[in-house]
């Protein structure tokens, strides 16, 4: 009977790690995919046209946010260079909180050319 | 002459025993490779997932003429890429186990494209899978190339 049980608390502990795995996964895969999208609406509006928005409230919505607990996100836009307006260096960080309610964040790193100077 | 069978005591003692064995054992064991089996099945949704958003992503990126049409909140997009090819995106559920969406906003070129899992793709909201989406993933497309219906050429 000792063996049996400790076969099946193994079971239950192997089983219990997996689900973790895949959320986490889960998790991260939609935040850097929300990184992507931000830094995509950064390119497509320009900095200062997306900071309009964000303030508005009238950005395309995400929806994979409202499946991540308390899910938000800031953006950096820096010249990557002193006096260079040509690129633009977009950080995007995407913060939320894991089930186990430790905080957790993604984030991405961009060089873009800015189509439309915000 | 020696009959070592079983005495019908220990035969209801064994008969007595097989509820305790399947809940001891069976059911667990059942439970557990349950489990196992539908966190892969979760993996294995997820990996489809991204594939799907990658896929949409770079057909979007290459295309040079796009056509859509609005319903409810959900859209369809279909065009042509570079190439000449046709593509089509639907909002349609694409088989049983995913919704694609696509919301386009011609005014700024961008298209947000989201993926929903079924309601299995995610653990803390596990189900059977055909419950709808229990979970989503969503990128922007930024299509500055595209010549939109209408657009001189």
């Amino acid at each position: 009977m000792g063996v049996i049980l400790t076969i099946i608390s193994a079971g239950m502990t192997y089983l219990s790690a997996q689900r973790r795995n895949v959320a986490e996964s889960y998790e991260h895969t939609a935040g850097m995919e929300l990184a992507s999208a931000v830094t995509e609406m950064v390119r497509a509006l320009g900095p200062g046209e997306f900071e309009k928005r964000k303030e508005r409230g009238t950005l395309p919505k995400l929806s994979s946010m409202k499946y991540l607990d308390g899910c938000s996100y800031s953006v950096r836009c820096t010249p990557p260079r002193e006096g260079d307006t040509r690129l633009l260096r977009v950080s995007v960080t995407v913060r939320w909180r894991s089930p186990g309610g430790t905080a957790a964040e993604a984030g991405l790193e961009t060089l873009l050319r800015s189509r439309r100077d915000g | 002459m020696d009959n070592r069978g079983f005495t019908l005591y220990e035969a209801i003692v064994c008969v007595a025993l097989i509820p305790l064995v399947v809940t001891v054992v069976v059911v667990p064991v059942d439970l557990i490779w349950g489990g196992i089996t539908e966190t892969q099945r979760c993996a294995a949704d997820l990996q489809a997932a991204e594939r799907i958003l990658s896929e949409a992503r770079t057909t979007l990126a290459n295309a040079k003429e796009v056509s859509w049409n609005k319903n409810e909140g959900e859209a369809s997009l279909s065009g042509r890429l570079a190439d000449g090819s046709a593509f089509r995106l639907t909002a349609k559920k694409a088989g049983t186990a995913f919704e694609m969406k696509v919301v386009f906003t011609p005014k700024d070129r961008l298209a947000v494209v989201s993926i929903g899992l079924p309601r299995r793709g995610n653990p803390a909201r596990p189900g059977n899978g055909t419950s709808g989406p229990g979970v989503e993933l969503a990128t922007a497309v930024y299509l500055p190339n595209l010549r939109l219906p209408g657009e001189a050429r």
